[in-house]
């Protein structure tokens, strides 16, 4: 089961590459860049493809026994942190939509950074964790 | 050297891991990006990802996926 823990932090730890390999991608398309709506759209779209993979991996393994009790306590306060720099992201981007303004396209920016800061952090802790 | 029975159960358990969480994640991330415009971006659609990121309790406690479970 051991083996089985490692290879879920590698798989961890591959997606949270590819967010930045396509976040990179994205920003050296000069077409991309022009839009910022669908850039953020797709940037938190990953960020949440990521968290729902990793929780719904965890969430498996605790029902199959395979969770530690300390596993899954640390889960959940580092899954906490994003969550709520995710929802504060995605709460900042639905009230530019409703009225844009650059100083909200601004706390967007500073937002989102500190999203995917969080997103690193969960995926870096959660990799080795379960492989406890 | 012949294959035990632990490690055909380690394959196979591994070879699960990346059918149920790796490929799909990984396709929809690629399926993500690989979109040029996703459209006019609207505030439904902005709605909407706040519902796909639930507490994390929800996936402790069997609440997996609850909508109810954002924040207000």
């Amino acid at each position: 089961m051991r083996r089985n823990f490692d290879f879920l932090a590698l798989v961890v730890l591959l997606i949270t590459g590819m967010i930045v390999l396509g976040v990179n991608a994205c920003a050296s398309n000069p077409a991309e860049k022009e839009t910022f709506e669908g850039t953020t759209y797709k940037v938190l779209t990953t960020a949440a493809i990521t968290y729902e993979t990793s929780m719904s991996a965890l969430s498996d393994l605790k029902k199959s026994g395979s969770l530690k009790q300390s596993t899954e306590k640390k889960a959940r306060e580092i899954g906490v942190k994003f969550w709520g720099a995710y929802h504060t992201a995605a709460d900042l981007f639905a009230s530019y939509l409703k009225v844009g303004s650059a100083e909200k396209k601004q706390r967007i920016e500073a937002a989102i950074v500190e999203m995917l800061a969080a997103l690193s952090t969960f995926t870096k802790y959660v990799a080795p964790l379960i492989a406890d | 050297m012949p294959i035990t029975g632990a490690e055909v159960a380690l394959i196979t358990a591994i070879l699960e891991l990346i059918l149920k969480y790796g490929v799909p994640a990984a396709l929809d991330i690629i399926k993500t990006w690989r979109e040029e415009n996703p459209g006019e971006i609207t505030v439904e659609m902005a709605e909407a990802l706040r519902l796909r990121v639930p507490h994390p309790d929800a996936y402790f406690d069997g609440a997996e996926g609850d909508p109810e479970n954002v924040p207000e």
